[in-house]
């Protein structure tokens, strides 16, 4: 029989008590007394008992559990006869536990405390580093987060703690005029595009189907933190998103960009080219011409087309590098049958006899003076109050043939007269102010070289030949003297002093561009010179707009195909919205524009094949490129040199196990004009006590992370 | 009476397929774009005062809650979802938040405990039951103390009938520091008779010198050392059933500070 | 560490071990008599009263001549008008003789609290919240009132306002010469009505032993107390029997004029078995007096009345036990019922030993084979032909932890148990919460001890078993120790509860447990008299006052608990191999 080491003999044992919080410090001894401890564990011992009167003895009374009667029995005073030294009670081991447990907690509490109510509250508060932009532009949680209080329980509530917040980070987050709403767009905007969408249930996903139901959508119900996490560390992606996590609003639901994602629609052409540029022709026409061999033929599509800097737009390089090599002499008028320059300033062929019959006061001038006043003359004069009325007094009536004209009509021609020779003067003498003085105030936009590089001494030289009296003569007729009878007609040409060169013809002087005269026809003309000729591109540009008939009859005297210069046979002029814009510039990139799609051209470089460019641009023979040019204006209305691209072309590499296919990768979310996203012009928060030198760095450090972040 | 292996494979499928409904639900609340951080993070919180009432049941047992038994089957599997949703909810990062830290900290060890305990629960009585006669924890060191003396006794009254002090030495040299000796922490996983034995076979080799008499009484000693062994076994288990929840209790008291200190910072702070 | 010195020193009245008791010539039971008291005068005054006078001495064995059984096995008693005799629901071991006065049967139970009893305690979780919040910080803290304390025996309990109560029913008054009280004393049922004196009466108490050897030896009291047995509660009995079910009235009777009583084992056997504890259980196996022997024929069926009896068959040299039976269970009946079909003689299978005290009805064979088998249908006797023999014990032996279990709980006597705390120790982890737990609803003071034999792994924990056969019960002075209903909770009204200790000597499982009381400052209360520290009878009352049942059972956390029903053997099973 095993032996038992507790007895289990009957009515030998007393309940143990697992729940006393105090054990007796002598029980592992096996002397624990009959009283044990007490409420506070204090030792309250004795004797083993308390021994009880039987008659006139005492009798000892310690429980069989404790060895009944002991040998000594008890004193004679009936006090007991084997005494407890007092012993220092124990915790139970549950007690110790109880105890740890309230420690620890106490503990905790008092961590907590400090921790949330201590100075140090925003460290201890913080659930994770920010990413850096934000940790370098923010410096209180209040920055970020409402100052105080719980959202509260009801729907609204929490949407309006939702604004509320989102308000914080509109403040420094510029979105546009529809900042809460999906991809920036309106309500309308939105309403149609969900008009549109085709559901697609071949391809749509399961899960996003039922999340459909989850999502009620609607832009009160996105907050910023629906998509942007933060205190997730340094290096966490504040703009991941997952294809599914995009596509949860839409009512169009795909798998992936091979299965279900809709078709393009003539992608990338989206308008005429700014330049008339028929790549059909040039290839297939005139670059394997042999009678142009002369001129280098393009390699390759490089050899006019760069990526811009961030190289994602394909660039046209400068015309020196390209179009130069064939049509830069016909700029200069090179091959060109007529005048190669244009007539700017002319002495009118007036009638003097008639004049003169009149009583009118005429001076010196050329009798054989013939032809009218110049576009830019008719400009300049209107901007002159006298010549303006001379010129409405005068009428239908004919300059250069007064004879049926009535006096008043004659008088006119007088004073028209005379205000050419005032201008004449006024330019001889003031030269370019004075002409811009007639052009008038400087009207909005960019700021041109209006008066085109006018020459005064050319117009001085020609002045001397034509009218040697002139200044005096128009200095009298502003004193109202009447002009010293010199001789009334100005020597003719002929009778200039002769020379032992021969004169070249002027326009040939001039090849290379710049002013020159022929006095057979008193006429004072410019040459274009060049690519982007200031004249020209002032002149242009200055009278686009100008409703002023002298000021059309200019523009349309310079945008004419033909007009010397040929600019419009290249540079297109679109018209929107009654406004005309010359378009002197190719597509360049508008770094403040975000689209919906964007493409990286430099990144596919390397993954062309032979085809090269053609890859994905292939040309389009049958496509009738001329009809958006010549005529019309409306940069919407075009024919693409190229047939537009299709989905599949993409879909070649982007598979999810290769180039991936995630939204993101093409597309943004937030579209629009939003200047790249950047801060709003707000102060922005530098704590007072870390107060910068000079130029607050902290500002160009904060645009500085900003712009770096913002690259879509 | 079902049996416990059918209600252990019932109760764990049903913990799976909670689980797995919780995780889809969190997946789809995510692609959603819905707060689940939130959303996990109440459940948690839910499961984590079910968790902790299980102590209270215990302090009013006279309740006529669910029995002990069912709590603690809740107990253990709401345990097993509570880590599923913690996954969930830190999204399987570590946190760096200064209050995050210590939640995080404090979570797992009470986690890892709790499976600790639940193991040794499951593992050690059948042992302490094949030891030998089971005692009250709160005794043992009466008993090992009785055990000592009656040693000393036994040896005492062998030297002075045989008039030899062979037993004397022996039980100078091994058998005081044996009965004395109480056994390490955690002795039950490493077997823990490994002084028993050395002991027996000492006093085995010993038989061989001594007279009849003396082999009686090493006989009784030999007893005794065997409920010795039996009283070490009990004690270490016992114990160590009894250690896991000095870390597994506390901790979960300081948990539910730092879960408090967390729930209000998010209240505050929470963009959502 | 068990040391023989501090054994404990049995109290006087309850010590005689059976097996001593038949090797000497004069009952060991007689060194302690009944009562001191009794001189030869008053077995003198005893004998000459008419209800001996017929009894005829030489009939008695001179080692048990009959003015021994009166002096040493009988007690006078004077009774005031109103005290209470014997009361409703108590176990007594002793019978009473009407001597002078008259004493009165209550056909209606009085109320509870006029008996000196508990009321039944409601059920309510806000009564135990209050308990529990009020809980004293003391161990067995309480104000030491309604304490009567005195030496026992000499407890007095009057009922309180008799007229009252007497005028409100009816009521039989006996006479003087009247014998009363017996069924329970020999039958080990409580009693079945309440006696009080009607006015000043003078009682004969026989105890149970002397009763006994009277109804052997004198053959006028065996007629007239089995005659009173007979039609008190014999029918009643049989009736209950499912074999007799569907018998007429008629037949019924006469079945029961057939019937035989047989008593065997030792009415207090749980003192004797406290002797025999260390004993190897072959010797106490083979102590344990045969009722039926295998290989023999059936000559009756034997249905067991009360007590308990171990079935068991021989295997190699030992004795394996197969089975038990408890009250109302029927040995021999499939052997009958074979033979009787087969037209043979069909000897016993197994062996009958009386487990301590077993009290049974001898229905002889014939009797069955006449009037009651030929009415049993046929698919009621094919359940009842031997082979195969099936039956719980196989079960037992085969589910519930082997024969070791069986043999376990039958040698410990467990199998007397209605609430016996069995813990799973491959479960338990001692975390003491069941202690704790019912310290929680018993103020703050535990009631049981984790702690007790074990078995296959499975320990029988120190708290009461609430047994079937209650012999805690005999011989409380006060009646503090009760049962709730016939079969209810065994409970101990602390008011009435005087610590005489007879209850806790009288477990045979060391269940209950005499505390010391402690006033508010945690100090032992002592009476006045002797100084004497006062104690209490506690145990485990099952919760009475719990809605949701025994609170250790509900509180373990590792379904290692468990509080059996020993008669429900498959549940039992169940619960062992889950």
């Amino acid at each position: 029989m095993r032996r038992l080491l507790q007895s289990i003999i009957y009515n030998r044992k007393l309940y143990d008590r697992p729940q006393d919080e105090w054990v007796c410090g002598r029980a592992a001894e096996c002397q624990a007394c009959v009283f044990g401890p007490g409420a506070k564990g204090e030792c309250r011992a004795t004797g083993q008992c308390l021994p009880a009167k039987k008659g006139d003895r005492w009798i000892c009374t310690r429980p069989i559990s404790l060895g009944a009667a002991c040998e000594p029995g008890p004193m004679p005073d009936g006090s007991c006869g084997c005494p407890v030294p007092p012993c220092s009670p124990q915790r139970s081991l549950r007690a110790q536990r109880g105890r740890l447990a309230w420690q620890l907690t106490g503990l905790a509490l008092g961590l907590m405390i400090l921790a949330l109510w201590g100075g140090t509250r925003n460290q201890w508060s913080n659930p994770g580093p920010l990413t850096p932009a934000h940790a370098m532009s923010t410096q209180r949680c209040a920055d970020c987060h409402l100052a105080a209080g719980a959202p509260g329980l009801t729907a609204a509530a929490q949407a309006e703690w939702r604004h509320a917040h989102d308000e914080l980070c509109l403040k420094c987050h510029d979105l546009g005029p529809e900042n809460r709403s999906p991809h920036g767009l309106t309500g309308a905007q939105l309403a149609a595009l969900a008009r549109s969408g085709k559901p697609d249930p071949g391809s749509r996903p399961l899960p996003l189907a039922a999340l459909h139901v989850l999502q009620p959508g609607g832009p009160q119900d996105l907050a910023c933190a629906s998509c942007h996490l933060e205190h997730h560390g340094r290096d966490f992606d504040l703009k991941r998103l997952t294809d599914q996590q995009c596509q949860v609003c839409h009512q169009a639901q795909f798998t992936s960009l091979a299965q279900g994602h809709p078709e393009f629609s003539n992608y990338p052409y989206t308008r005429r080219t700014r330049l008339r540029f028929d790549h059909l022709t040039h290839w297939q026409q005139y670059f394997p011409d042999a009678r142009l061999a002369a001129n280098p033929a393009p390699a390759s599509c490089a050899t006019c087309h760069e990526p811009a800097a961030d190289g994602r737009l394909m660039l046209v390089r400068d015309f020196a590098q390209t179009c130069a090599a064939c049509h830069g002499g016909q700029i200069e008028g090179a091959g060109r049958t007529g005048a190669k320059g244009l007539a700017f300033l002319r002495l009118p062929g007036f009638d003097r006899a008639a004049l003169e019959a009149a009583g009118e006061v005429v001076g010196e001038w050329p009798g054989r003076s013939t032809g009218g006043l110049t576009p830019f003359m008719r400009r300049l004069l209107e901007a002159d109050a006298p010549a303006r009325a001379a010129l409405q007094d005068l009428g239908q009536a004919n300059i250069s043939n007064l004879a049926r004209a009535t006096p008043a009509q004659k008088a006119a021609a007088a004073r028209l007269l005379w205000s050419v020779k005032s201008l004449v003067a006024d330019l001889v003498t003031q030269g370019q102010p004075a002409l811009l003085r007639r052009l008038g105030p400087v009207p909005a936009g960019p700021a041109t070289r209006r008066t085109g590089q006018f020459s005064a001494d050319a117009l001085l030289a020609a002045q001397q030949a034509w009218l040697p009296n002139l200044l005096s003569e128009v200095a009298a007729y502003r004193r109202g003297e009447k002009p010293p009878a010199t001789s009334t007609t100005s020597p003719p040409p002929g009778t200039l002093p002769a020379a032992a060169l021969e004169f070249d013809d002027a326009e040939a002087r001039v090849t290379e561009g710049g002013w020159y005269r022929r006095d057979q026809s008193y006429t004072l003309y410019y040459r274009p010179g060049g690519h982007a000729d200031p004249f020209l591109t002032a002149w242009i540009d200055a009278t686009a707009n100008d409703a002023a008939p002298a000021a059309q009859a200019i523009f349309n005297q310079l945008a004419a195909e033909s007009a010397p210069g040929v600019c419009m046979k290249c540079h297109t002029v679109d018209r929107v919205a009654g406004r005309q814009i010359v378009n002197w510039d190719h597509a360049l990139p508008q770094p403040t524009v975000r689209p919906f799609t964007t493409f990286k051209h430099s990144a596919h470089f390397s993954l062309m094949g032979d085809q090269g460019c053609a890859t994905c641009h292939m040309i389009n023979a049958t496509a009738d490129h001329a009809s958006g040019f010549g005529l019309n204006h409306d940069p919407a209305v075009f024919q693409s040199n190229f047939v537009p691209m299709s989905k599949s072309t993409c879909v070649v590499c982007h598979q999810p196990t290769q180039a991936g296919d995630s939204c993101l990768q093409c597309h943004n979310y937030h579209t629009g004009d939003l200047k790249m996203l950047r801060l709003k012009m707000v102060t922005p928060p530098v704590p007072p006590r870390t107060k910068p030198l000079a130029g607050d760095p902290g500002e160009t450090r904060l645009f500085g992370l900003v712009a770096r972040n913002d690259r879509p | 009476m079902t049996s416990f292996f059918t209600r252990r494979l019932v109760l764990s499928l049903v913990t799976l397929a909670g689980a797995g409904g919780l995780a889809a639900a969190w997946q789809l609340g995510r692609v959603a774009l819905r707060p689940v951080a939130l959303y996990s993070g109440w459940t948690l919180l839910a499961l984590l005062l079910v968790l902790t009432f299980f102590n209270a049941r215990k302090k009013l047992p006279f309740f006529p809650l669910i029995s002990a038994s069912q709590w603690l089957q809740a107990h253990i599997y709401l345990g097993w979802l509570a880590c599923v949703v913690f996954v969930l909810h830190t999204g399987v990062r570590l946190p760096n938040g200064a209050i995050e830290v210590p939640l995080a900290l404090a979570f797992a060890l009470v986690a890892v405990s709790g499976v600790l305990g639940l193991w040794l629960s499951r593992w050690l009585p059948p042992r302490l039951t094949r030891s030998g006669e089971s005692l009250v924890y709160e005794r043992i060191p009466m008993l090992r103390h009785r055990m000592v003396a009656e040693a000393k006794e036994i040896v005492r009254a062998a030297e002075a009938e045989t008039q030899s002090t062979t037993l004397g030495d022996f039980h100078v040299r091994v058998l005081a520091g044996y009965f004395a000796h109480v056994p390490a922490w955690l002795a039950p996983l490493a077997g823990g008779d490994a002084e028993h034995h050395r002991v027996t076979l000492e006093l085995a080799a010993l038989r061989h010198f001594l007279s009849v008499r003396e082999i009686a009484i090493a006989d009784q000693l030999a007893e005794l050392i065997e409920a010795k062994r039996n009283l070490d076994n009990q004690f270490a288990g016992q114990r160590l059933l009894k250690l896991w929840l000095f870390v597994h209790v506390p901790l979960t008291f300081a948990l539910l500070v730092f879960t408090a200190a967390h729930v209000w910072l998010v209240l505050q702070y929470s963009h959502r | 560490m068990a040391k023989p010195a501090t054994r404990p020193a049995i109290l006087p009245g309850s010590v005689a071990p059976f097996s001593q008791a038949t090797r000497q010539a004069e009952p060991e039971r007689w060194d302690t008599p009944f009562s001191k008291e009794m001189t030869e005068a008053d077995v003198n005054l005893v004998l000459a009263h008419p209800l001996f006078i017929t009894t005829r001495p030489e009939r008695f064995p001179p080692s048990i001549p009959l003015r021994g059984i009166l002096k040493n096995d009988a007690r006078i008693r004077r009774f005031l008008p109103g005290e209470i005799i014997v009361r409703r629901g108590d176990y007594g071991h002793s019978a009473f003789v009407i001597l002078s006065g008259a004493v009165r049967i209550m056909l209606k139970e009085p109320p509870a609290e006029q008996l000196g009893r508990r009321t039944a305690l409601r059920p309510s979780v806000w009564g135990s919240l209050k308990r529990w919040w009020r809980r004293p910080r003391f161990p067995e803290q309480s104000q030491a009132s309604g304490l009567r304390l005195g030496p026992v025996g000499e407890t007095r309990i009057f009922l309180q306002d008799v007229p009252g109560v007497l005028d409100a029913d009816g009521s039989i008054v006996l006479k003087s010469g009247e014998l009363f009280g017996e069924i329970a004393a020999l039958g080990r049922t409580p009693r079945t009505t309440t006696v009080v004196a009607d006015d000043e009466a003078l009682l004969l108490e026989i105890r149970w032993q002397g009763l006994r050897e009277i109804r052997t030896y004198a053959p006028e009291w065996k007629k007239e107390i089995d005659r009173r047995y007979r039609e008190r509660s014999l029918l009643r009995h049989l009736a209950e029997t499912p074999l007799l079910w569907n018998l007429p009235e008629a037949t019924l009777h006469l079945v029961a004029d057939a019937t035989r009583f047989e008593t065997f084992g030792e009415f207090d056997w749980h003192s004797a078995y406290h002797r025999g504890h260390k004993d190897d259980e072959r010797q106490r196996l083979e102590q344990e007096p045969v009722i039926a022997r295998e290989g023999d024929y059936p000559n009756g069926l034997l249905l067991v009345r009360s007590g308990f009896a171990r079935v068991s068959s021989r295997y190699n040299h030992g004795e394996r036990t197969e089975s038990y039976l408890g009250k109302g269970q029927a040995f021999g009946l499939r052997e009958i019922v074979t033979g009787w079909r087969g037209q043979q003689h069909v000897p016993l299978r197994h062996s009958l030993r009386a487990l301590g005290y077993v009290d049974l009805l001898f229905i002889p064979t014939a009797v069955l084979e006449e009037h009651v088998l030929p009415r049993l249908g046929p698919e009621q006797l094919a359940a009842l032909i031997l082979e195969p023999p099936p039956g719980s014990a196989a079960a037992i032996r085969h589910e519930a932890g082997g024969d070791s279990f069986l043999e376990f709980i039958v040698a410990q006597r467990f199998i007397n148990g209605r609430a016996t705390m069995l813990i799973d120790l491959d479960r338990c982890t001692r975390c003491d919460d069941c202690v704790r737990a019912c310290a929680a609803t018993h103020d703050n003071n535990p009631r049981f001890i984790r702690q007790g034999p074990e078995s296959s792994g499975v320990m029988v924990a120190s708290a009461c078993m609430h047994c079937v056969d209650p012999v805690c019960m005999i011989g409380c002075p006060t009646g503090a120790i009760y049962r709730e209903s016939a079969d209810g909770q065994v409970a101990i009204n602390p008011d009435t509860c005087i610590g005489c200790s007879v209850c806790a000597q009288s477990c045979p499982y060391g269940t209950i447990q005499m505390v010391a009381l402690h006033d508010d400052e945690g100090l032992p209360i002592v009476t006045e008299e002797t100084g004497a520290p006062v104690r209490r009878a506690t145990k485990c009352d099952l919760c009475i006052d719990l809605p949701g049942g025994p609170a250790c059972a509900s509180a373990c956390p590792h379904d290692a608990l468990l509080r059996a029903d020993m008669r429900q053997m498959d549940t039992l099973t169940a619960w062992l191999q889950r």
